[in-house]
């Protein structure tokens, strides 16, 4: 993914090419990315015309309106920001429970397969680590052997 | 040319026309983008135009360490997503219900069902032939096949151009899980166009 936006150092990038290079998973991942984003390309509809003046429009008005009611008539902004401040200080008490949201199956598949693998990397860390413990253990107490 | 930064200078200065020169440069991407997340061509020049608004209003608030189209489709991913959340399936149905939408998170999406069918048959005129491109039927079926999560990281990096690292934070949540997300999208994407490729 990031040799293909370009997104690694151009140390490491070098070397993910060379490796895409040899490993075809790597090259059909590379491909299926170039040819999605060149049908993308190829289908993506065109803005509307008059979009931009309409839009210009709507943000220029919209942009000024607000700008124009905080920078220049700065006394009304600060007092209705005292009183959104005493507004949040009285019905603070009040504020409902939040809601628990929902969360899709997906997602907690998706949580799950990190979770998963998170786990199988601690594993295997760990394996590898204990397996180097108890050789350096096993050679230590050897020597220990020797020299008794 | 000027760069986006002096352009937001230069409307931070009151020169609106500067605002109408980022708007015309970023108006292809970002409407792609908006109509591929919004699913019909009426609510993506809505997201549009409120993405503008928002940035008009809040353009004290980018900074230019940043890239200014970073910025933007922050804005605008965001704004699409208030706009899909307060869409309801019972009081806006032309897509809801033609599309059979997908809810996820109380959010429709707007790929249960090839994008292509539902407009082609909703929107005729110039949007026909968008609608009738071979191409875009095969990408959008690839896409409806991607997790909502997947599609907006993968849509995200084509259209924003924003990094990864960038999208993590645009989205609030680990870049590890952004690239898992990216990865399996990738992957996905592969075996769907795999007779494409």
């Amino acid at each position: 993914m990031l040799l293909y936006y370009g997104e690694l150092p151009p140390g490491e990038a070098a070397a993910a090419r060379a490796h895409a290079d040899s490993c075809a998973d790597c090259r059909r991942l590379l491909a299926g990315l170039g040819k999605a984003a060149a049908m993308l390309a190829a289908s993506d509809p065109a803005a509307p015309a008059g979009l931009s003046a309409l839009t210009l429009e709507r943000a220029v008005a919209g942009g000024q309106g607000l700008l124009s009611w905080i920078f220049l008539d700065w006394r009304r902004a600060a007092v209705s920001a005292a009183a959104a401040v005493m507004m949040v200080a009285v019905f603070r008490g009040a504020a409902p429970e939040p809601v628990p949201q929902a969360v899709s199956l997906a997602t907690i598949e998706e949580g799950l397969e990190d979770l998963e693998y998170s786990i199988y990397q601690a594993r295997v860390d760990f394996s590898s680590r204990d397996t180097q413990d108890f050789d350096y253990k096993y050679a230590d107490m050897e020597s220990r052997k020797e020299s008794v | 040319m000027l760069s986006d930064a002096e352009l937001v200078r230069s409307f931070r200065g009151g020169d609106e026309a500067a605002l109408g020169e980022l708007i015309e440069r970023h108006r292809n991407g970002l409407y792609a983008y908006l109509r591929r997340l919004a699913g019909d061509a009426a609510r993506a020049e809505d997201m549009f135009q409120d993405t503008w608004v928002k940035v008009a209003r809040n353009i004290g608030a980018y900074r230019e360490e940043s890239k200014f189209s970073a910025w933007l489709f922050s804005v605008a991913h965001n704004t699409a997503m208030d706009a899909l959340r307060r869409r309801r399936p019972d009081n806006v149905s032309l897509d809801a219900a033609s599309a059979g939408d997908t809810m996820r998170h109380g959010v429709p999406v707007p790929f249960g069902r090839p994008l292509s069918e539902v407009i082609a048959s909703a929107e005729p005129g110039p949007e026909a032939s968008y609608a009738a491109s071979e191409s875009r039927r095969t990408i959008d079926a690839a896409l409806a096949a991607l997790s909502p999560e997947q599609r907006e990281v993968f849509l995200l990096r084509h259209y924003s151009g924003m990094s990864f690292r960038e999208i993590a934070e645009a989205l609030g949540v680990p870049i590890g899980t952004v690239l898992a997300r990216a990865s399996r999208a990738a992957a996905k994407l592969r075996e769907k166009l795999a007779g494409e490729i």
